[in-house]
């Protein structure tokens, strides 16, 4: 039995690492679909993604070192933060909100730098329990935001929806597996924590890979009404005006 | 399958419900926020049905109202010009020939008289159909002359400035567009306690540009877009329908000094519905 689960382990593990980089492929195979800022990030976010399995595959498995892996895990918090900030800077219509996460970098930058320095020889999770937090907040105005704007389409036809639901769905999913992480127990509890990962590691970059096939429509809302600006509509002096009603 | 297997310590249970309970948590939000997105759509096309059912009903309204106009015009005609002119025949009837001549000079004064009654009448129900001076003179003249007739009342100050209107539009283009300002200028004296209104106008490519500025209460688009799918302010209705008409866009402001309300018309030349 113990074998049988071994093995399904390490297929959910295999699976995992391919998984991580099909939103790269997806986003390469639908390049003309990433036509908006967003997208962009999220097409940077993909490469990284891809780049930090490629190392961390390596600094495991080839040069079998702990310690190059765990700096990999805390720079790419680092780069990950930033990029769905970034992302969700572009997505957001409140100027407050985007304010909000986009200076939220800055702290996060600080907490990371200090944890590192506390933690040198050891691993800590908290910059990627912040990180979680964080953007399960984030993620939520996103949605509270689309409830409250109008639009003319379903939101299922938004790309950019179905990144924020596997977005979601892997900080929530992961949030418990990331507090207990560190948690020295049995076995089979371990397997439990690589399961669950897996799973919700694999729900995430199917709904980033599969959200490109959502149709996309532009949002046509109700926006300022653009005139040429060297109309000379308002050469006129207030005061002159002013001065001749009495 | 492994949750099954492992011992029931309390850290597994926790982290098991709490997975659970997050995952739960945030598939419950997305369904929700789905569904709300979906019945927000139904609704916005419901009040799209809605919207086109009224325009169907101004639009009836609007034929009402030009048949009433007709039958206005027609009872103007048949009851006061008629009778003017009935009465003038009478006057120069066959008989006046035999009459004396100091009869006959009253009877051609009093017909005179009653012929000049019936130009002014008639002059007057044509006024109110076209101005005089929209149609010999065009836009610039006819707005000039409305606003230099507002300025003249003495209650607030306005002004008119054309900067490029060399090239006049359409006949019924300027019409809508004269209606548009009218209907504006009246909303600025009726609602907003003005001190001052001005106009400026300009071109740009195939498009001319009208604004209108004025410092008293004014609106701002989203309220316009408000009143203009409410039961109330018709009169901004009849201006949305005329921008329609024209195939052109209306937008309403507030200056960034906030002293004032800006509002602009964009009429294409020539693209009259």
């Amino acid at each position: 039995m113990k074998k049988i689960d071994s093995l399904i382990l390490n297929f959910l593990a295999y699976i995992t690492v391919i998984s991580e980089i099909l939103p790269l492929i997806f986003c390469i195979l639908f390049y003309k679909k990433l036509n908006s800022k967003e997208l962009k990030v999220f097409f940077y976010y993909t490469i990284a993604l891809a780049l930090f399995i490629s190392f961390s595959t390596i600094s495991l498995y080839v040069i079998k070192s702990g310690v190059l892996y765990f700096n990999l895990i805390r720079l790419y918090t680092l780069v990950e933060y930033s990029l769905f900030a970034r992302f969700l800077f572009y997505v957001y219509k409140n100027k407050v909100a985007k304010k909000v996460i986009i200076y939220s970098i800055f702290p996060f930058l600080i907490f990371c730098i200090s944890n590192y320095i506390l933690h040198k020889s050891s691993f800590s999770n908290s910059p990627l329990l912040v990180e979680f937090l964080a953007f399960i907040v984030f993620i939520i105005y996103f949605f509270y935001e689309k409830m409250k704007t109008v639009v003319t389409y379903p939101l299922s036809q938004s790309i950019v929806f179905w990144i924020c639901v596997g977005l979601f769905l892997y900080f929530t999913g992961n949030f418990f597996f990331l507090l207990f992480v560190d948690t020295k127990s049995d076995p089979n509890f371990a397997i439990q924590l690589k399961t669950i990962y897996a799973i919700v590691t694999i729900t995430k970059d199917l709904l980033l890979s599969l959200a490109f096939f959502a149709s996309n429509p532009v949002e046509n809302e109700n926006q300022n009404i653009q005139f040429p600006s060297e109309l000379r509509l308002d050469d006129f002096t207030l005061t002159d005006l002013k001065n001749n009603r009495s | 399958m492994f949750f099954l297997q492992v011992n029931s310590t309390g850290i597994t249970k926790l982290m098991f419900i709490g997975t659970m309970g997050m995952l739960t948590l945030a598939i419950g939000i997305i369904v929700f926020v789905i569904f709300h997105q979906r019945k927000v759509i139904r609704y916005q096309m419901q009040m799209k049905r809605l919207e086109t059912e009224k325009q169907q009903i101004l639009l009836n309204a609007s034929i009402r109202f030009q048949e009433e106009e007709r039958q206005r015009i027609a009872a103007d005609l048949h009851d006061d010009a008629g009778p003017l002119l009935a009465t003038a025949r009478l006057y120069l009837n066959e008989n006046l020939v035999n009459q004396e001549k100091a009869q006959q000079l009253q009877s051609i004064y009093s017909a005179k008289q009653i012929i000049d009654d019936a130009i002014l009448l008639i002059r007057n129900i044509s006024h109110s159909l076209m101005p005089p001076t929209l149609k010999n003179f065009g836009l610039e003249s006819a707005t000039t002359d409305l606003f230099q007739k507002i300025s003249g009342s003495g209650s607030l100050n306005a002004s008119a400035r054309f900067h490029d209107y060399r090239e006049r539009l359409k006949v019924e283009q300027e019409m809508l567009v004269f209606r548009i300002i009218q209907e504006l200028v009246n909303n600025i004296i009726k609602h907003s306690n003005a001190g001052f209104i001005h106009l400026t106008q300009n071109t740009s490519g195939n498009n001319l540009y009208i604004r209108l500025h004025h410092d008293g209460k004014g609106i701002i688009q989203a309220e316009f877009d408000k009143l203009n799918h409410s039961a109330q302010g018709l009169g901004l209705k009849n201006i949305a329908s005329r921008m329609k008409v024209l195939n052109g866009r209306i937008f309403f402001e507030i200056d960034p000094s906030q002293t004032y309300y800006k509002i602009t018309l964009e009429v294409p030349k020539e693209n009259i519905i």
